[in-house]
């Protein structure tokens, strides 16, 4: 299929079946506007709720996860999201649809039992990356979004490290930004989602950064909040397709560590947190294409940190397949 | 069957050496340029005679090694006065030393 105009990028000359068909199919870009907030807060929340990116105003209740579950590093196909979850070490991955307000149901088990992994995905493949243990976990591993199944080994990491959280993608790369070990890391890796394979470094933060949260357009992630030495408002944004170091490019309304984050691919959206010493429901955005400082978007049904995020618009699915 | 436990760096190009099945375990700074800027662990393949930067050569080797770096690390977990609790080099190596064969 040629490129058509995507969310992000609407120049170019493309045919009208092809429109029609992505349209019928329900890949156009516009579809994918709701972002979903999952668990947290120590693992007891099994609590999941949802924005409408494209707005603001304050999150609303959508359904329950299987169980409680710190769910850091969720992702979103363009019609369904995924968590890990469990307070202790979980290999349990939920699946809502995102267009009904439901519960979660069970939809496999990831390859490791662990938690406070990445995650990041195109519009077929999600990946879950690293995860807490002695020593921290390498493992990438995948599952394919359309069926329900087990995840299955992809590669390893460059280097061993859970909080990551909510990583950015393109359509066609993933990459891993941050983390911790426990000692906070400024590593960014990236895979080639349709190839198996080992991540490649691609490049460091401006900083040493943990439980941070990440999301994308198609061209261009962004990573915001996390643990330097302390708490952190600060945004960095990376070019997905160039290896590069990331840059700064703007703060969050509020310093926080272990929040979601999601996008249409057009704005960047985070939610929840920690500001130290306590979880918060703040909810806020910019866009990714200007970045700058973040405004206020509304707020979560419930305080929380360490909370997956699924987004069904975000930069990996902005691909026009 | 046998393989190495040891310290290594990433490829020039930014990629896990090809001898390295395992590994990416807690980086530790030095003065080389990005992507070869930190020192890692890990286990090698079965059968690689590749030393890296260096075997590890047992659990309290490990131990030793990650004691001239990591004394100040700390992980999330809070205590009971709500301090960040050290990170343990002990568990943390005889971890590693577990992925000896």
């Amino acid at each position: 299929m040629a490129k058509y105009p995507q969310i992000d990028d609407c120049q170019g000359v493309w045919k009208m079946k092809e429109v029609s068909d992505a349209n019928k199919s329900g890949l156009w870009r516009n579809v994918g506007t709701r972002m979903l907030f999952a668990g947290g807060n120590a693992g007891t929340s099994d609590v999941i709720d949802y924005i409408e990116i494209g707005t603001t105003g304050n999150a609303t209740d959508f359904g329950d996860l299987t169980a409680g579950g710190e769910c850091a590093g969720g992702f979103g196909s363009h019609t369904r999201g995924f968590f890990l979850i469990g307070a202790s070490p979980s290999n349990a991955i939920d699946m809502v649809a995102f267009s009904t307000l439901a519960n979660a149901t069970d939809f496999g088990d990831s390859i490791g039992g662990t938690f406070f992994r990445g995650g990041a995905s195109n519009s077929t493949r999600g990946l879950f990356s690293g995860g807490d243990g002695d020593p921290d976990i390498n493992v990438i591993d995948y599952i394919t979004m359309s069926s329900a199944g087990d995840g299955t080994d992809f590669g390893n990491l460059t280097v061993a490290r859970r909080n990551h959280g909510n990583q950015p993608s393109s359509p066609t790369r993933a990459c891993f930004m941050g983390g911790q070990v426990p000692a906070s890391q400024n590593v960014i890796d990236f895979v080639e989602i349709a190839t198996t394979g080992n991540a490649t470094d691609f490049g460091d933060l401006t900083a040493v950064t943990g439980s941070l949260a990440c999301t994308s357009s198609s061209t261009r992630g962004v990573c915001g909040g996390g643990y330097i030495s302390a708490k952190t408002s600060k945004i960095e944004f990376i070019t997905i397709a160039s290896l590069g170091n990331a840059n700064a490019f703007g703060d969050l309304t509020a310093a926080r560590y272990s929040p979601a984050a999601g996008s249409n691919s057009v704005r960047g959206v985070w939610g929840g947190g920690n500001t130290v010493p306590a979880q918060v429901d703040i909810i806020d955005y910019f866009e990714i294409a200007t970045g700058g400082l973040a405004v206020d978007f509304g707020n979560l049904t419930a305080v929380r940190n360490n909370l997956g995020g699924a987004s069904a618009g975000h930069g990996g699915l902005n691909g026009g397949k | 069957m046998a393989n190495k436990i040891i310290k290594y760096n990433l490829t020039a190009e930014g990629t896990i050496p090809t001898y390295i099945e395992d590994g990416g375990y807690y980086p530790k700074a030095n003065s080389n340029a990005s992507p070869q800027d930190w020192d890692m662990i890990g286990a090698t393949v079965d059968g690689s005679s590749e030393t890296g930067l260096g075997e590890l050569a047992n659990a309290a080797a490990i131990k030793d090694y990650l004691d001239t770096y990591t004394s100040s690390w700390t992980t999330e977990e809070l205590d009971s006065d709500g301090n960040r609790v050290a990170f343990n080099q002990t568990t943390t190596a005889n971890g590693i030393w577990t992925k000896k064969i």
